[in-house]
């Protein structure tokens, strides 16, 4: 049975918003599935489509085997989701959180298990207004591991967790994709998915702008390659000369130093070669563009500036605010109006 | 059974709040102070079991202003606040669907109010037994079955609300609105009289009693009087229909409209909900 199949999706909100254009994509069971893109591309309402949570305008989605639009909620029973820009119930503690789970999945699991298995079994008995972050992020993450889901959805996983929690949330699920599970993860940090994933679908503005297996992108990366040459004086019109190089992708002029992106390795000594024709080079920088680079070359997002190596992604979990909780379900105190709900947050 | 286990988790979230004991508390307070400065009232009655009864009915028409408002505390956040925090994720992560999250928070908040009336019931025996000659037994259970059944409604009206929009904001704006509406304004115009003028004012038609009647009638609160008018001998005098007069005006039609209005808000607001884009 496929996991996940998207065909043709595509959902307009009011307001002429087209949040998902036209996207296709399946994943293949066991495999660990990397979906990225920068916020706003439309990720996080394909996963809400996904979930059951927002309905499509056209396309169909089939999660499961089951279509999403039709009687979903049974085959949740063997989805685990970690939702983004949740809260957790802040007047539950986490056993509870885990037992509530538990008892509607019918799942056979022991709380403490879980807990010690994303290590907060000491905060147990504590109420999740507490927490932190990152403990709410973990706390979350055992609730998607209840029921020893066939399918797992992570929604911006890493948000919130330090470095160490990085590395063992990384390290459960290539435990759980080893056993079969299928492992759906999102992000907008290319680092972490290029890490841990099989295959890679990048999405922006909407659209799936690449599918490939990781190391078929690393390939890529590795054919494309950047070179950069210092030179004595700068000839007019070269960076227009240059652009016309059917192996050149990108020319960039600062000041004396011209940033030239090629298709492939062997591309740069034509470059040099042209160069060399017209100015005296003073010297010659070459290095492989960075898997950020590649990232913002398909999602459009030229870098600028900046200069080399790592793009300004960052890697890991960026925090993004002290607490995750917040007052849901009945207005404690009054405070609740007051606080705001931890939506997506622009980088 | 999801909606089971959507009703027991939040119930103890709910149970756990401080708001919604605080509501109770004062309910319950209220009652018991109307309970202590009654008891001299008694004596102006033709016998002390007319005197307690009328007392009882007293205590229902504290309920009917006080109730809608606890209600309404105790249940306008149920949905709309998971969706306004994103917790919704969690419960419609799980196999839950959407009914299951509107019948098991109308199960779970009705629970917290038919605690809080048996809690102001409580109060009301105690003060009973300590302060007053004789306990109606039967009058007693009528009158506070019926405060359950109507603290039921507002529940239904809450979570309905809930149900319909996406923010806790609207959910306030759009409760204060039916509480005033059908609870304030009501209070110095009936909806009989509105439809009278219009029936008979705007569209020319001839004087038709029996429908003002009914419609006034149709509201929650005149509805609970209707019930509580056939406890109380002294007040229902001239305010009852006659008995020759048709079948929805009569008291015995008034458990209809009351449990309409269980189903009728639930309804709307499930439809509102399972079409609804959480995001």
């Amino acid at each position: 049975m496929v996991p996940i199949e998207v065909s043709g999706l595509r959902k307009a909100y009011p307001g002429g918003v087209l949040a998902v254009d036209d996207l296709s994509f399946s994943v293949d069971e066991g495999e660990i599935f990397g979906f990225l893109g920068p916020n706003g591309a439309g990720k996080s309402t394909t996963i809400n489509i996904l979930l059951g949570y927002v309905s499509p305008t056209a396309g169909s989605a089939t999660v499961l085997g089951q279509d999403v639009s039709g009687e979903f909620a049974p085959t949740r029973e063997r989805i685990g989701v970690l939702p983004d820009g949740y809260s957790l119930y802040d007047r539950l503690t986490a056993r509870e959180h885990l037992e509530w789970v538990i008892r509607t999945k019918d799942a056979a699991d022991d709380p403490d298990a879980i807990l010690e298995r994303v290590g907060i079994v000491d905060a147990a008995d504590r109420r999740a207004g507490g927490f932190s972050k990152g403990m709410c992020q973990r706390l979350a993450f055992g609730m998607a591991l209840v029921g020893d889901p066939d399918l797992l959805v992570l929604d911006e996983p890493s948000s919130g967790l330090d470095p160490t929690g990085v590395q063992e949330l990384r390290a459960t699920i290539q435990d759980l994709a080893a056993d079969g599970t299928t492992v759906f993860f999102s992000s907008h940090v290319l680092s972490e998915v290029e890490a841990v994933c099989d295959r890679v679908a990048i999405m922006s503005g909407g659209r799936l702008v690449a599918l490939d297996d990781i190391e078929t992108l690393r390939d890529d990366l590795e054919q494309s390659s950047r070179i950069r040459l210092a030179l004595e004086s700068v000839p007019e019109s070269i960076t227009a000369e240059l652009s016309q190089l059917p192996v050149v992708e990108a020319v960039v002029l600062e000041g004396a130093e011209l940033r030239v992106d090629c298709h492939d390795a062997a591309a740069k000594v034509d470059v040099v070669r042209h160069v060399d024709e017209r100015a005296t080079v003073a010297d010659i920088v070459s290095e492989p563009a960075s898997m950020e680079e590649l990232f913002n070359q398909y999602t459009g997002d030229v870098p600028v500036g900046g200069g080399s190596g790592g793009g300004g992604g960052g890697s890991g979990g960026s925090d993004e605010s002290g607490r995750c909780g917040s007052s849901d379900a009945t207005d404690d105190d009054g405070t609740a109006d007051g606080r705001q709900s931890s939506t997506e947050v622009s980088v | 059974m999801s909606a089971l286990d959507v009703a027991r988790k939040d119930f103890l979230d709910a149970r756990r709040s401080k708001i919604v004991w605080l509501a109770v508390t004062i309910y319950a307070g209220f009652v018991g102070f109307f309970m202590f400065i009654q008891r001299s009232q008694v004596r102006f009655h033709d016998t002390a079991r007319e005197g307690v009864v009328s007392v009882l009915a007293g205590v229902a028409t504290i309920g009917s202003l006080l109730i809608p408002v606890v209600a309404l505390v105790v249940a306008y956040l149920a949905i709309a606040g998971e969706r306004e925090t994103g917790s919704i994720a969690f419960l419609l992560g799980l196999p839950n669907t959407r009914r299951d999250v509107v019948v098991g928070k109308f199960v779970s908040r009705s629970a917290v109010m038919v605690l809080g009336v048996i809690f102001a019931s409580l109060v009301v025996a105690a003060s009973l037994l300590a302060l007053y000659p004789v306990f109606p037994v039967g009058t007693y259970l009528v009158a506070m079955g019926v405060m359950a059944l109507y603290a039921v409604i507002y529940v239904a009206i809450a979570i309905g609300i809930s149900a319909s929009v996406a923010s806790k904001a609207r959910a306030a704006a759009a409760g204060f609105g039916v509480y005033v509406t059908l609870n304030v304004f009501t209070l110095f115009v009936s909806a009989g009289y509105l439809v009278r003028r219009l029936h008979v004012d705007v569209f020319g038609f001839a004087e038709a009693p029996m429908l003002y009647r009914f419609v006034s009638q149709l509201l929650p609160s005149e509805a609970l009087f209707q019930i509580t008018r056939t406890i109380d001998v002294d007040i229902a005098a001239g305010s009852l229909p006659p008995a020759d007069a048709p079948f929805y005006v009569q008291p015995e039609f008034a458990p209809v409209v009351l449990c309409a209005w269980i189903v009728a808000p639930l309804a709307v607001g499930y439809m509102r909900f399972k079409s609804a884009d959480l995001s």
